[in-house]
């Protein structure tokens, strides 16, 4: 029983890691028509093989304090699922990084109140990517 | 007949080389008369090549030294036409191996494709266009990912 009990909490565990990533993917992924909000995305590959080698989305919106208070919410709640995690408040300024290993992921949160930007970084071959 | 033994006589001696230079002169002088033996006949172009002082045999293209030489210097067409093939074929060559090393050397486009900007619901895949941004991007990518490296030492310790 106690087995049974350990093994679906680590699945569920997992779940919620996953999760949480995909809650502020999803956020990252929406629709972008509005003229104030700005993606880029920057695919790095190893130039011998192709592969990518880093992935780096960043989502930069303004005057939108409801999608905002989403993507804190979304960063706050993997605070605990984070292999890395640093926050920094300052009256209206947030300023979040959250990061996971294997594979390596890096999402960073600034909202002044007035803009939000987020990063979004995910690193697939560390050791070609730190040669180039 | 006493002239005409004297004359077999000479011939023989110029033959084995004993003649002097006023003998050989005066054998030059009998090979110009038509009344020399018909034996001897054959014997006059020799004798009319040693008096001119024995001269190089002529061919047809050269007429004159100064043509001689313009001759020597000058390479025929066909040499011409095997130069300039070789000069076209390594040219080609090197054009070739330029063009496939071009084709297969990574460039901007290659080690960055798939990136893209969205702005204003308008997407940009053009590197021309974005490749200001893109290196930008994963510059300050790179600061963040140092700074990430950091947290998780100090979440190892």
């Amino acid at each position: 029983m106690k087995k049974l009990l350990v093994l679906l909490l680590l699945f569920v565990a997992s779940i919620a890691t996953s999760s949480a990533q995909e809650r502020i993917d999803k956020l990252l992924d929406r629709d972008i028509s509005e003229g104030t909000t700005t993606m880029r995305m920057a695919v790095k590959r190893d130039p011998t093989t192709g592969d990518i080698v880093k992935r780096v989305k960043e989502f930069t919106t303004t005057g939108d304090r409801s999608l905002a208070k989403e993507f804190i919410q979304a960063f706050e709640a993997e605070r605990d699922n984070a292999d890395g995690w640093e926050e920094n408040r300052r009256g209206n300024v947030v300023q979040i990084t959250a990061v996971w290993r294997n594979p390596k992921r890096i999402y960073t949160l600034t909202s002044t109140g007035a803009t939000l930007v987020v990063y979004a970084q995910t690193i697939y071959d560390e050791t070609t990517e730190k040669e180039e | 007949m006493l002239e005409q033994k004297y004359i077999y006589d000479l011939v023989e001696k110029f033959l084995e080389g004993r003649t002097t230079n006023a003998e050989e002169r005066e054998l030059y002088d009998l090979f110009k008369r038509d009344d020399i033996p018909l034996d001897l006949i054959q014997l006059r172009p020799m004798f009319r090549w040693y008096e001119e002082g024995m001269p190089e045999p002529k061919t047809e293209a050269k007429t004159d030294p100064e043509t001689e030489r313009k001759t020597e210097a000058k390479p025929s067409h066909h040499t011409l036409a095997i130069g300039w093939a070789a000069v076209g074929t390594i040219a080609a060559s090197i054009l070739l191996i330029g063009l496939v090393w071009q084709s297969h050397r990574p460039t901007f486009e290659t080690i960055y494709d798939g990136s893209y900007i969205v702005e204003g619901g308008v997407i940009c895949d053009d590197m021309e266009y974005i490749e200001d941004d893109i290196i930008d991007l994963l510059e300050r990518a790179d600061a963040i990912e140092s700074r990430a490296d950091e947290l998780l030492a100090w979440a190892e310790i």
